[in-house]
Order: C-alpha cells, then sequence, then structure tokens
C-alpha cells in the first residue's frame, strides 16, 4: 500500500511538470481558422449563423466550394413578399417599403423580368421573389443512400441575405435515381433511412401532395423536438425523368411552431420548372 | 460555464468561442501535453479539438456537458497524434525552463525515476496514458473518466490498474 502511494505521488509529481499555459501562436491558429470551418448543423435544426457562412464573397465562395451564385432581379410584389396565390396563414414578411405592394411590372427592371435561376447540374429553374434573392449552389453530390444534409454536398440555399426577417430555411438538393429502382421503392428506403436517422422528427399528420411543373410531389411535414426547441419542416419529393428532387422548408431558428411551412413549400414548389 | 456563451458559439458566433478557447484552452493543453509529452504535437492536439468542437457544437445536445465534451474530443486528438507518430523516444528526457535539474542525491533519484516514468509512460498506449493522466493530474474518479469517454466502468479501473 505505501509502495503504491509512493507511486502515485511521485506520479503524480511528475504529471504536474510541464507546460499548463496554451501558447499564444496556438490560441491565434485556432481562431483563425474558425472563419474556414463550417458548422456541422444538423439537417432538421434551423440553421444557426447559416447566412453568414453562405453569403458570398467570390473569394469566400471558392473557399467553401460554391459552384456559382445568382441574384436576379424578379420581383413579385404581394403583400407576403412572394409571388403566387395568397396564403391563407399570416404572412411570415413583415410589412415592407411601399414599392413591394406595386406590381413586378411596375417595379421590376425590364431586363431583369423574366429571368430565372437556372440549375444546370440539376436540370431545373426556379423563379426568385426579387432582386435580393441569391441561391448558391455548394459543390459535390448527395450521395445515394444519404440523409439530406442541409450542410451537405450538392445542396442548393435559398438565401435572401439582407432581410433577416425572412423566416424560412430553404434548400433545394437532388440525386439520380438508379436505373432499377422506382421513385417508390426510393421514397421508402428514403423515409426509413430518414426515421433511422432523426428519430427527434416525427411526421405531423398526413402527407399531401403538390405539383411541380407536371409532376406531383410527395409533401410532407414533420414535427421536430430537440432539447426543448421545437419546429417544423416540411419536404417535398418528387422524380422528373431520371432525378429525384427534394425541397425543404424549415422554420428558422427564432421561430418555433409558428409557420406554415407546408403553404411556404407550395409556394416555392410553384415558382419551379424543369429544364428539360 | 456560461449557457448564453455556448448557444451563441453554437449560433456560429467566433467571437463566443474564442471567449470558450480562452477559458478552456490552458486547461485541454495542460492534459495534451501530458498525454502526449510533447509541446508540439499537444497544441496539435488541441486545436484539432477546438475545430471538431466548434464544427459539432450545434450538434451538443448539454450545453452543460461542453467541457466533458471537449475532453472526450481532445482525447481522441491525442490518440490520432500517436497513432501519427510512433517513434522511439530518446531516454534522456530534454531539460526544460521549469526544470531546475537535479543538486543532491535526492534530486538525482528523482531524475531518474522521472526518466523512468517517461520511459514507461510512452510504451503504454494513447487509452491508458489517457486515463491516467485524467485521474492523477485531473483528479477524476473512475466513474468521472467512463463518463467522459464513454467507457464502462470496469474499463477505466482496469486501465488504471495496467497503465500503472
Amino acid at each position: 500500500m505505501t509502495r503504491e502511494l509512493d507511486f502515485d505521488r511521485t506520479l503524480e509529481d511528475w504529471l504536474a511538470e510541464g507546460p499548463s499555459q496554451l501558447p499564444d501562436h496556438a490560441i491565434d491558429g485556432i481562431v483563425r481558422q474558425l472563419d474556414e470551418t463550417p458548422q456541422r448543423k444538423h439537417w432538421w435544426l434551423p440553421g444557426r449563423g447559416g447566412v453568414n457562412l453562405l453569403v458570398p464573397t467570390l473569394a469566400g465562395a471558392a473557399a467553401t466550394g460554391v459552384v456559382a451564385l445568382f441574384a436576379l432581379g424578379i420581383y413579385f410584389g404581394n403583400p407576403s413578399g412572394v409571388g403566387g396565390p395568397p396564403v391563407s396563414s399570416p404572412a411570415p414578411i413583415p410589412s415592407a417599403s411601399p414599392t413591394d405592394q406595386q406590381s413586378p411590372a411596375s417595379t421590376a427592371s425590364p431586363e431583369l423580368e423574366g429571368r430565372l435561376f437556372e440549375s444546370e447540374r440539376y436540370g431545373y429553374a426556379l423563379r426568385l421573389p426579387d432582386s435580393e434573392w441569391l441561391v448558391v449552389e455548394r459543390r459535390g453530390e448527395w450521395g445515394l443512400g444519404t440523409t439530406f444534409d442541409q450542410d451537405g454536398p450538392g445542396i442548393d440555399s435559398l438565401l435572401r441575405p439582407r432581410l433577416a426577417d425572412y423566416p424560412f430555411e430553404v434548400y433545394l438538393n437532388s440525386q439520380l435515381l438508379p436505373e432499377d429502382t422506382t421513385f417508390d421503392a426510393w421514397l421508402s428506403q428514403y423515409d426509413e433511412l430518414q426515421r433511422e436517422t432523426f428519430p427527434h422528427c416525427v411526421t405531423e399528420g398526413e402527407s399531401g401532395s403538390a405539383a411541380v411543373d407536371g409532376e406531383i410531389a410527395r409533401v410532407g411535414t414533420v414535427l421536430c423536438d430537440e432539447d426543448g426547441d421545437q419546429w417544423f419542416v416540411t419536404e417535398s419529393l418528387w422524380q422528373h425523368g431520371q432525378r429525384v428532387y427534394s425541397l425543404r422548408v424549415a422554420e428558422g431558428h427564432d421561430w418555433s411552431l409558428e409557420l406554415d411551412t407546408a403553404a411556404e413549400s407550395e409556394l416555392w414548389l410553384s415558382r419551379i420548372t424543369h429544364s428539360d | 460555464m456560461d449557457p448564453d456563451l455556448i448557444d451563441r458559439a453554437g449560433r456560429g458566433d467566433t467571437e463566443a468561442f474564442t471567449t470558450l478557447v480562452l477559458r478552456l484552452g490552458d486547461r485541454l493543453y495542460s492534459v495534451a501535453y501530458r498525454i502526449l509529452r510533447d509541446t508540439g504535437r499537444a497544441e496539435d492536439a488541441v486545436q484539432q479539438a477546438f475545430l471538431t468542437a466548434w464544427r459539432e457544437l450545434p450538434r451538443l445536445r448539454d450545453a452543460s456537458r461542453l467541457e466533458a465534451w471537449l475532453y472526450k474530443l481532445l482525447v481522441h486528438a491525442c490518440y490520432a497524434e500517436i497513432l501519427q507518430t510512433r517513434r522511439w523516444q530518446p531516454g534522456l528526457r530534454p531539460v526544460t525552463d521549469h526544470d531546475p535539474g537535479p543538486t543532491t542525491d535526492d534530486a538525482q533519484l528523482s531524475v531518474a525515476r522521472r526518466d523512468e516514468l517517461e520511459r514507461a509512460f510512452h510504451q503504454v498506449s494513447g487509452e491508458h496514458r489517457a486515463v491516467l493522466v485524467m485521474h492523477h493530474y485531473l483528479g477524476y474518479s473512475g466513474a468521472e473518466i467512463a463518463e467522459v469517454l464513454g467507457l464502462s466502468p470496469g474499463t477505466v479501473r482496469s486501465r488504471l490498474h495496467y497503465a500503472r
């Protein structure tokens, strides 16, 4: 016993020796890399600080592997701030400037009217509501058999960076459907993967459907509950040609079960056309 | 640890995270050095642990577990450092600025004893070193070490016994 105590004392004395202050250059090295290291947000989790990670400078875009950025000058100007039929739920976007109430024809610059964001890699086009919107295309591919990760490869993120109070987060991704797999089979596998990976997100109500440029999307909303934080996410899934598409609309971080993500999804779906 | 600070860091606030680095960095570095016995590699391990923490912080379920989680990340970073560089450690421990050196017979014995510990320590795996450091340097109990490292208490006990 005494021998053990002697050993412990010696060991502890020995361990007590040595540096105990992290050098300044090491601290600087950590801090310097923070901006270059994206935080891995849970894909169901409302983005936290996501805008500052995705809002571009060209140098920043290159650093994060962003393929392309588009800012388009389409503005639809209905009271909700997005085009399409009026929504039944309270407009999520607060009242904007008086010009927001005017028709697109009177406010849009002639050379910008009718211009769309076009995704060459995924074969779709998206009519963006106004010139404030950006689409950030992340490099890489959404791998078969993997979950939809809003921080993952291949994501198209829709951002309105100067309108901090747009309360939704909107993402789109696409992958090729294997030739020997039907869309229903793909859906079945995908649903199972989602359930396994995100047990804290449960389906809310019955799934519905929505038209996407002649295709029918399955639209489902989940309620996620993590550490007392709750939020809705609506996902729309459809097939066009040999591709499957997923559009995600989630409540932003400052909102909790207050927003109609399904209605917002329908508005975005109505703006999508397929390129072929 | 200030939950608001952790929350802000989890939302991408680099200043908040830098504050965490300043508050916790010394302690993590101390542990890393004592596992790795090399200042440069300890710095690398700490850096790796913090950057992993930054990346994964939004997923941390319980802000109160931040420190324990950081230790876990650090220990794994140390394991990676050890695996990267398996080399024979020289028998003589380098004299550093904080080492006054031997002046008496007792001190010489102490130096010999320390050298013996140094050699023995380097022959022990990273997993065993981590447990030794957490117990004898940080003062963690077996149960606390088990919780931080995600091990069973039995595994911690056997690693401590083997390492000693």
